[in-house]
């Protein structure tokens, strides 16, 4: 059994990031959002870093406004297998990345993920899903 | 090194204009202790400043990363004292200040407000402060506040007053006039400024045939603007109003122009609103007074002496105004020729930030 700061470490920390990954899929749902913040950053081909349920909700919802190149995920596959969306995996994405934007979605591992690009990726490339609306 | 620990967003800071007092703060503390950079959140980053400079950024979602992120940083630059301004309690906050206890790091925690209002907090964030706050005085042994308690959480305090750059506040050049005080307001324009009540003295002034010319100009933006611009032409002294808005930090001259064409500068009158509060120390008194200008307040501003003689008490209630009050007042503080520079002298001697944070920087300067 878990003392009492080892349960609010693991389940107070997962509240945090649960509630703020719902807010975000709730504002993925208002399409003048996407628009503005599309038009607001300029942005055009780009990736998108993480294939779980943020990442694919991000892909539907941005698809109108930008070409996003591929979605690219540690595992090189999707959380829920989705036919239309192109994934590729982390080995390939190094080889093929030349200079896009990439929006980083799982905010569990955004410390991991951004030491990780930061080896390639420029730090003004390197947006973070959270920075939408900010 | 040391570091000055904020866990808010930066973003608040700025729009608070607390980011200058910081400043303040932190220049005192580094003519004594040496550098010192300051952290705080751009949401989803962590920063570490140096002025105005990004010296690190580290992408930092919860409280949990943040403190993560702080703890590496405090590791990377040995630092061995931190000047905290609390925000609230958690389990995390709580880690921080564990590893500061370990490590032998000096620590002094700011409670910006105190007593706070825990109602304000809402749901998990109300939770762990309930729980938390308890155990931080395991961890800290000296509290900054700003109120007058000696001792909060069982810890002995330092009482703080909000300080000022004396640089950027220069004297008013503008001398009295005949029967005329141009007065001037700098605020957001909140409630517990209570404005309305030098409109409805002005109002019953004028009513009982007042003579004098007063002019009031209220310079800034907030929520009780269209209140004030009602009573204003409810009153039909709109000659006698002026409302010129915000006016931004860059702007400053255009600041500086308008404290010249002052005589008289109004604090805040409405604090009997804000749960009852009797005293305090608002920034506006320490810079109405670096500038020269005798001012009117409806608080007990724990800076000045009681009765001091360039400064206006009125009761802490919802009354007008009495302006022949406030006119013999003015009267008599304008015999004395150099009003100005007596009051620009008690600023320099008593309100700057080098002044009010010696305390603090003794105790952090000292071996354990």
């Amino acid at each position: 059994m878990k003392n009492r700061d080892e349960l609010i470490d693991i389940y107070g920390y997962e509240a945090e990031i649960f509630k703020k990954s719902y807010n975000m899929m709730g504002r993925l749902l208002d399409k003048n959002f996407i628009k503005n913040e599309v038009e607001k950053r300029k942005l055009s081909d780009m990736y998108i870093y993480g294939g779980g349920f943020l990442g694919i909700q991000f892909y539907r919802a941005i698809t109108p406004f930008v070409n996003v190149l591929s979605v690219v995920d540690k595992s090189g596959k999707l959380l829920v297998e989705m036919d239309d969306i192109p994934v590729i995996n982390i080995s390939d994405f190094r080889n093929q990345y030349e200079d896009e934007t990439v929006i980083v979605t799982p905010l569990k591992f955004y410390r991991e993920i951004y030491h990780e690009l930061k080896e390639f990726v420029l730090n003004n490339k390197i947006i973070f899903l959270e920075e939408f609306g900010g | 090194m040391l570091f000055y620990i904020t866990i808010v967003d930066f973003g608040a800071l700025f729009a608070q204009g607390v980011h200058r007092k910081i400043q303040g703060q932190i220049k005192s503390m580094e003519r004594e202790l040496g550098k010192a950079y300051y952290t705080g959140w751009s949401y989803p980053k962590a920063l570490l400043m140096d002025g105005r400079e990004v010296l690190e950024a580290e992408p930092a979602v919860t409280i949990k990363d943040f403190v993560g992120v702080l703890v590496e940083w405090i590791q990377k630059y040995e630092v061995t004292q931190t000047y905290i301004r609390y925000s609230s309690a958690s389990k995390w906050f709580i880690d921080l200040l564990k590893y500061q206890n370990m490590h032998g790091i000096k620590s002094v925690l700011e409670i910006t407000t105190y007593p706070y209002d825990i109602e304000v907090a809402e749901g998990i964030v109300k939770l762990e402060n309930l729980i938390f706050v308890k155990e931080i005085n395991r961890y800290i042994h000296r509290i900054a506040t700003y109120s007058s308690h000696q001792e909060i959480w069982e810890q002995p305090c330092f009482n703080l007053m909000n300080g000022i750059n004396m640089n950027d506040h220069p004297i008013s050049i503008k001398r009295a006039e005949d029967i005329k005080i141009v007065f001037i307001a700098v605020s957001t324009l909140q409630y517990w400024h209570g404005y309305e009540r030098f409109l409805e003295g002005m109002y019953l002034y004028y009513k009982g045939g007042g003579e004098y010319d007063l002019k009031l100009k209220l310079i800034g933006d907030g929520p009780e603007k269209k209140y004030y611009e009602d009573l204003v032409e409810k009153y039909h002294i709109q000659l006698q109003v002026e409302f010129l808005g915000r006016i931004e930090i860059s702007e400053k001259e255009r600041l500086d122009q308008q404290y010249d064409l002052s005589d008289m500068a109004v604090g805040s009158l409405g604090f009997y609103k804000a749960m009852g509060a009797e005293e305090g120390s608002p920034i506006k008194g320490s810079e109405y007074c670096a500038r020269g200008l005798p001012f009117i307040c409806g608080y007990r501003d724990l800076r000045f002496p009681p009765d001091w003689e360039f400064m206006l008490n009125v009761p802490n209630n919802s009354e007008p105004i009495d302006m022949n009050r406030v006119i013999d007042f003015y009267e008599k503080v304008t015999l004395k020729e150099n009003y100005k520079e007596l009051m620009r002298k008690y600023a320099a001697e008593h309100l700057t930030w080098d002044k009010i944070m010696e305390p603090v920087v003794e105790y952090l300067n000292l071996d354990f």
